[in-house]
């Protein structure tokens, strides 16, 4: 399985990104109020008939040629199943396909987010042509990042594929979510000395 | 870079930046990032290639790619010369994509004993 929820949303995002959506929106949340975190993927690109949707949480279902298995999806609900979670997939073709995965906070078996900015740098790296809006809802914190915007500013779509632009973008996403995810980690260490 | 009208900056130094290395033969690293690369540690190895990439300035482009069919040899690098040559560089860590930078894109020599052929497994 995946180690980090970072990881689950680089994976899902591949699958938008496969599925010739021109816009990606990835929403990433937690709230403490409601002892809950996750994220969703919304997409509108090619999206599934019914009969692929019933398919796709099977681990032998795949519609690539490369290889005989598609777990991703799979993997992902594993996730939330196990944390007292919440999972679903909607779709309507070149509308909406919606991903979402929901897990209960305090879980002891609820990865960490593990690094968030480093996950954006892929999905914006991997995605140079569509729009990409990540937005980051940690309970009053809340940051978005659109590839639009960033683009315009920069103002040449092809300067923001070079190595070290990719690296200063990343940073700057780091510097504005950061200083919430430092507080998060220290409650869960608090949350487990309780504990021993 | 503390906000977006930071971006100007760095627009003016890649634009140097790329305009230096002009006239170098540009090669290109495709990183297989699907569910298998992912699992099996693709990530880190990706940003090493960035990172290094950015830090020497070598005249290359970085990008990523779906499931390339071989998952059990994840993380997989495939580099592109100039020629339209391939190379694919099997089970790969951010320490053997170091090498794999300096000696093949820094110095054009391919590293044979990470290469798919070298890794041993009938094809």
């Amino acid at each position: 399985m995946m180690q980090e929820l970072a990881m689950h949303i680089l994976d899902i995002v591949h699958n938008s990104i496969r599925a010739e959506a021109n816009s990606i929106t990835v929403n990433v949340f937690c709230k403490k109020s409601e002892d809950v975190c996750g994220f969703s993927v919304i997409d509108n690109g090619i999206g599934m008939r019914a009969d692929v949707l019933d398919k796709v949480l099977d681990p032998f279902f795949t519609t690539r040629t490369t290889r005989k298995f598609g777990l991703g999806l799979p993997l992902l609900k594993m996730t939330c199943t196990m944390c007292d979670g919440e999972f679903s997939i909607t779709s309507a073709p070149w509308q909406k396909t919606e991903v979402i995965a929901k897990m209960k906070r305090s879980h002891m078996d609820t990865p960490p987010w593990g690094d968030l900015a480093q996950t954006w740098m892929e999905c914006f790296h991997a995605y140079p042509a569509g729009r990409l809006i990540f937005n980051f809802d940690f309970d009053d914190h809340k940051v978005v990042i659109d590839s639009e915007e960033i683009i315009n500013a920069i103002g040449d779509r092809d300067l923001c594929h070079d190595s070290a632009v990719l690296i200063q973008l990343r940073d700057y996403v780091a510097d504005q979510i950061t200083p919430y995810l430092r507080e998060e980690s220290y409650e869960i260490i608090e949350r487990f000395t309780a504990h021993s | 870079m503390k906000s977006l009208s930071d971006l100007q900056r760095i627009r003016d130094e890649a634009k140097k930046r790329v305009s230096m290395r002009e006239g170098n033969q540009e090669y290109r690293i495709v990183v297989g990032m699907a569910t298998c690369g992912i699992a099996a540690g693709a990530r880190p190895v990706l940003t090493t290639l960035v990172e290094e990439a950015a830090k020497n300035n070598y005249p290359v482009t970085v990008t990523q790619t779906g499931c390339i069919g071989m998952c059990t040899l994840e993380p997989i690098v495939e580099v592109f010369g100039p020629q339209g040559d391939k190379t694919t560089y099997v089970l790969v860590d951010s320490r053997k994509a170091v090498e794999i930078l300096e000696e093949h894109i820094g110095k054009g020599k391919v590293k044979t004993e990470y290469t798919v052929g070298a890794s041993g497994v009938a094809l």
